[in-house]
Parts: structure tokens; sequence; C-alpha cells
């Protein structure tokens, strides 16, 4: 063929030859000093031919530099819209995390391979009808690895459905739905536990808080949004086992306007503990409404939702202190490597770390540990890493207690809510002990 | 004693919540009983007022009920412009078309309060928040006595303006008659416009006055709408006393619903006496034809 009538990027047949010669004798001289340097001796009489493609890749890569990879993991969270207040200080943490990672070379990966992550974000629009959809043009591209969403319980089962039918690993960073991993859907991952489980530790932290200060709770009201139902019966469970007379369930909605009567009637009853999952708003009309009626409880204390908010402490001043809520971090846990992110965190962006970010970074950290163990870079072989996850509340920047080991539904079984006061302003850890920074004011001080 | 108590705490509650809500439903009644629009962007402009009010709070350290003083000029000259760019074009086409198009300009409000705002739900918290004004054991905060008094004050000016001042006679031959009020020389457009936006500024005044006590986010604006949706059907048009009775109707609902039910339930009962009231008096309880 004449070089003039060559289609471009085709080759000739010599140059052809020339080039698989060269490389077939590049690739034999790589197997022969892998064998040469093999000092054990226990694979070196292995013949290349018939040894398993792992061993073989390990031969090889022991003396050859590692191969630049660069992987893409899809982060599918609503950044517009009513939920973008989660969406995106988790997904900051992910670019955050992302970035030191990459900035310090990649994951490492013994089978010759330095993998650099590239985070490819979609926008739910805080949609359950457009959150299915993202999460199928995720699913159908080739070059995604792992998709980590959706903080929006009103999709995520979709979500997770379609994430089945296309065999996409899902890491879930934080969400309410417990049937997440309880609906058979074999790839997905979840660090926190639904709401459901999660829930039952701010009454085991109240109930071993109150006791330790020698002031337990004896009667207890639960306060829950309607939209968590199975939440109020986790709480009241839990509160019963732990032997405290549950004197009200209540659920309420968000169409309530005014908690005073409820209140009142908590009040004259003699309620000494109040345990709540209640939404951003209602959070803030509880205390006011409390605050109106000289209303003190020994303890008040909330599981996630509104107490976590930071408008609750922004809107509520001093009369958000000494309210104690379960969260996933605070910045003074006696965490290995947890001041290193906290500062750079604030080196970086100029502002203190959100208190939703670290569960962005610790999901990161879970990627990075499995990336790190993959044999190939497969959605295949990413399962399985991450389905023998086990990782320490600290290490490679995992900072939501206690670590992370899945059990075979995908749950993190190492997880414990680390439990906080507002005090001086800031959420303090007090609960559990080996972790907390610092002390509970237990009981609340009265209003007056 | 603790069930009097419970009930009497309720009704307190009710009673000015309701009153706020009969305020808020005052401009939506008057757009439907003069122009005959179903406008459910009427709650966006209570949006409005909440997050003018908000803002006063929290950039200019100023007391929210401040936001008054702004609230008057900006929500009149927005309402001004919302009926002449919006409603005019729109003018005699079927009410079908005029209720889409009040939809569309909720959701337009919506998400440009979520452009401008964010999707938090944000609160205030002043002292009149939590300062309880009580007698005997039955009490409510500072907040909402002043929302409820406000509130029947602002209704009884506007029952003023339409039923004592030439600006009201014009209004209700509009709403009775608008051919035969322009034959008359009244200049139609211009008495709806001024009407309109006199509504829009009682919610924005309205919004202003819930601030202290209920938090704000943008999809609150809809909500508010479907409840003055429901105040109108309940008292019917043209009523100030129906509204003050309807909208306490609501506040009281609400109120011992959530001491003794899952409040979710207070709208079941809401919308189970609005179909009741549609089928044997469709006019509301003490509605007329107009204003």
């Amino acid at each position: 063929m004449k070089e003039e009538n060559k289609v471009p990027g085709e080759i000739s047949r010599r140059r052809f030859l020339q080039r698989s010669g060269l490389l077939a004798v590049g690739l034999g001289a790589v197997a022969l000093v892998g064998c040469g340097d093999d000092d054990d001796g226990e694979e070196t009489g292995t013949p290349t031919g018939t040894s398993p493609a792992g061993t073989s890749t390990g031969q090889a890569t022991a003396t050859a530099s590692p191969r630049l990879e660069t992987v893409n993991i899809g982060l599918l969270y609503p950044l517009t819209g009513v939920a973008s207040g989660f969406g995106n200080p988790i997904v900051d943490g992910f670019k955050f995390a992302f970035d030191r990672i990459n900035a310090a070379g990649g994951v490492k990966n013994p089978n010759g391979m330095n993998i650099s992550i590239n985070p490819v974000l979609v926008d739910t629009e805080s949609s359950p009808d457009v959150a299915p959809q993202k999460a199928e043009e995720l699913g159908n591209r080739s070059d995604i690895l792992l998709v980590s969403g959706v903080s929006q319980s009103a999709a995520v089962l979709q979500v997770a459905q379609v994430f089945a039918r296309l065999n996409v690993p899902l890491l879930c960073s934080v969400d309410a739905r417990d049937e997440l991993t309880s609906s058979g859907f074999t790839q997905t991952f979840r660090i926190p536990p639904g709401f459901d489980t999660g829930s039952r530790f701010i009454v085991r932290a109240m109930d071993e808080i109150g006791t330790a200060a020698g002031e337990p709770m004896t009667k207890v009201a639960i306060i829950y949004h309607s939209g968590v139902p199975a939440v109020g019966d986790s709480m009241e469970e839990e509160a019963t086992k732990l032997g405290f007379n549950v004197a009200e369930k209540i659920s309420y909605d968000s169409q309530t306007e005014d908690f005073t009567t409820m209140m009142v009637r908590l009040k004259d009853t003699g309620v000494d503990g109040l345990i709540l999952n209640v939404l951003s708003a209602d959070a803030i009309k509880l205390v006011q409404v409390m605050k109106q009626l000289d209303y003190n409880p020994l303890g008040v204390g909330a599981h996630a939702g509104g107490f976590n908010d930071a408008g609750f402490v922004a809107t509520l001043g001093a009369d958000a202190e000494n309210m104690i809520t379960a969260g996933w971090f605070f910045t003074d846990e006696q965490v290995d490597g947890a001041d290193a992110v906290v500062n750079e965190w604030k080196q970086t962006t100029g502002n203190d770390i959100p208190i939703l970010a670290p569960l962005g970074i610790s999901a990161a950290a879970v990627v990075a540990n499995a990336l790190s163990r993959v044999e190939e870079l497969s959605r295949e072989a990413l399962i399985q890493a991450l389905s023998e996850t086990d990782m320490q509340l600290g290490e490679d920047d995992f900072l939501v207690a206690n670590g992370c080991k899945f059990d075979a539904t995908g749950v993190n079984t190492a997880f414990v809510h680390v439990v906080g006061q507002y005090q001086g302003g800031v959420g303090k850890s007090i609960w559990p002990p080996d972790i907390a920074g610092g002390e509970a004011v237990w009981p609340r001080p009265a209003w007056s | 004693m603790l069930e009097l108590k419970i009930i009497s705490q309720a009704l307190a509650v009710g009673v000015f919540i309701g009153l706020t809500y009969a305020l808020v439903t005052l401009g939506f009644s008057l757009t439907f009983g003069i122009m005959r629009v179903i406008n459910f962007a009427h709650g966006a402009f209570v949006m409005g007022g909440m997050y003018l009010a908000l803002k006063t709070f929290q950039d200019l350290g100023m007391s929210p009920y401040f936001a008054v003083i702004f609230a008057i000029p900006i929500a009149s000259a927005v309402g001004g412009a919302v009926y002449r760019l919006v409603f005019v074009p729109a003018s005699g086409r079927p009410l079908e078309t005029q209720f889409i198009l009040g939809l569309g300009l909720a959701i337009f409000f919506e998400n440009a309060a979520l452009y401008l705002f964010g999707a938090d739900i944000v609160a205030v918290n002043i002292d009149l928040s939590t300062h309880r004004v009580a007698v005997a054991d039955v009490g409510i905060s500072a907040a909402q006595l002043i929302a409820g008094c406000a509130s029947v004050f602002m209704i009884a000016v506007v029952a003023f303006v339409i039923y004592r001042t030439a600006f009201g006679r014009q209004v209700r031959a509009v709403a009775q008659d608008p051919q035969a009020a322009q034959m008359c020389g009244i200049k139609v457009h211009r008495v709806n416009m001024a009407a309109f936006a006199l509504g829009v500024t009682t919610a924005a005044i309205g919004g202003v006055l819930l601030i202290p006590f209920t938090a704000v986010s943008p999809p609150i604006g809809l909500a508010f709408s479907l409840k003055a949706f429901i105040v109108l059907v309940v008292a019917g048009v043209g009523t100030v006393p129906g509204l003050l009775v309807a909208g306490l109707f609501l506040g009281i609902t609400e109120s011992l619903t959530a001491a003794y039910l899952p409040s979710a339930w207070a709208q079941v009962f809401e919308l189970v006496a609005v179909v009741l009231l549609l089928i044997v008096r469709p006019q509301g309880l003490f509605g007329r034809e107009t204003w």
C-alpha cells in the first residue's frame, strides 16, 4: 500500500511485524528479569505459562514501575433542590479525599497499578423521578466503576434497583432507609446503617450518660416524624429493653404548626427525657416551645435530623445549648488522623468542616481501600473487594466510628453513632466514652 | 383536669394561628371574588414576606417585624407588576387557563426562592418566640399573640377600605359587574390591579407576622395557598366574618388534632369538611356571589 493512500491511523504490515517483534522481545525480557529477581524460589519454578494470571502479573510488576490508571467513580447526589443540603457537603468530602489521594500519587495497588480517582458528579436535582434516570445513564457508562449515592430516601430504592440490574457497585455514604440493604441488592454497601437501626444508639447513649451522671431518665417520650415510622418503633423497643417507662410515642408530620399542646402534656405528665427524630424546622419549634413552657427534662436527645442541621445552632443560638444529637463525626473525637483532616479542610476551604463531609471522606476511604486490593479494574472485582473491607477507625482517613466491615447484606457492622452535645455553641462528642472528646452536661440546666 | 388544660391550650394556640390564616386568605379571597382567579401563587407572597423578615433580622440586625416597612411597597409593586404582566394578558380566558397560570407562577416563585435563598429550612429565634403570655395555665408565645392581634387589625383595615371608601365601592362594583362598572367610568384593570396588590400585600404582611414562630423554605408557598384555598371554600367569597370563622376552624382543627392524633389527620379532617361543604353548601358557610 502506498504511503499516500493509507487510511489515517492504519499501519503497514511491515511496521506491524516490527512492532509485534519488539513487544514480544520486551515482554520476554521483563518475564526473564522477573524470574531472576525472585529470591524465595517458591514461584520461580512455576512455568509462566501455567501460573494463575494474578501470580504472573505480580511477578511482572515486582520490578516494572506501576502503570498509572484512572478510574471514574460516579457521585450521584442531590446537588440542587431541597435535599442539596445533604448532597453538597458529602460530595465536597469525596472531592477533598480524592484530591488528597491523587496528590499522594493515587491508590497503590500491589498488582502493578497506581490508581488515580476521578469523581463524576451527577445531580439528582433532589427529585425521585430524576434520580433513577441519572442512575440509568451512569450505570450504562462502561467507564464508571462504582457509584456512591444518593442520600435521598424517596429515590434510593429505585436507584439501587437500577444499579443491581446493571451490576454496578453502589456505596451509600448515608441514607435513612434500612430497606436499602435488606432488599437483596448484593452489590450495595452502606456505611452508616438505616435510621431504624441507627436510632437505637441515641437511646443507649442517653441511658448510659444519665446513669453515669447518677440521674438517669425514668419516664421518656419519643417524638418522631411520620415519614420514618419504624424509627419510632425502634426507639420504643430499645427504650423498653433498657427499662424506661415510655410514656408516649408521638408521630407528627410536617403540617404540624405548633407543638405547645403536645409539650404541655409531656411536662404535666412528668416526662423527664425526650428522645427525638425530627426535621430541621420542627427541631427549632420544639426547643422554642420547651423554653416558652420552661420545660426542663433531664436530657433532650435526637437521632440525626434537625438537631444535626447547621441551622439548628445558627438559629437558636444559646437556646440550643446542651441539646444532644447522634451524629457521624465531631471534630473533637479521639480518632487517629482526624485532626489532620480537619485542619487541612480548614486550610483548603477556609471553612470549618461541615458535619456531613466526613461521610464523603470516609466513603472515599472505603473506595480507595477496595481499589488497593482489586486484582483488576472491573465492577465485579470491586464488589468482591468491597465485601472484604475491614477498616479500623482512623485508617486511611476513615472517620466514621467505629470502622468499616460489611456483612453479607452490605451493612457496616462496625458502625457506632457518635453522640454529641452543643456546648458553647459547638457540637462536642460525649459518647461513646472511648471516642468522645468531652464530658456530657447532665442533667440539662434549667432554662431559667 | 389535665384534659381540660390540654383542650384549652389547643384552643388558645388554634385561635391565634387561625387568625393569621384568615389574614393570609384575605388576599386570596379578594382576587377570586373580584377577578374570578384562583391564584395559587398567593402563598408565594406569604413566603416572600417570611424571607423578607428573615433577611431583615439576619442581614440588617433588626427585629423581623420591621420588615413590614419594606413589605408594603415591595409587595404592592410586585403584585401590581404580576397583575399587569400575567393576569391582564390572560383576562377573558377560561378559568382553567387562569388556574394553571397561577400554578405556574407559584412554581416560578418557588424556584426563584430556591435560587435566591437556597433549599434550607430556616427560621428566626427572637425573645418573643419563646416568651410565654399566659392566663392561668393556658398560654401562647408572645409572637403568636402579636400575629393574631395584628391579623385582626389588618383584616379590619382592609374591610374598612372595601366597605367604607370610594375605592372600596369601585372594587365591589367591578366584582359585581365589570362591564357595568366600566360603563360607569371605572377603570376596571386599574381597580383590579390595586385590589390584587392589596391582597398580595396582606399576604406578605402575614408572612412577616408568621416568621417568629414558623420556619420557611421555598415549598411553603404552595402549602399556604392550599390552606388559603381551604379557608376560602369554608368561608365563601366576599365575607370577612366568614374568613375569620374559617381561619379559626382551620387553626383549631390543626391544633386539637395535633394534641391527640398524628397531625396528618388534621388535613384529612379539613379536606373532608371541604368536600362536605362543597356538596351541602357550595357557596361556603357565609358566602355571597362577590365582595
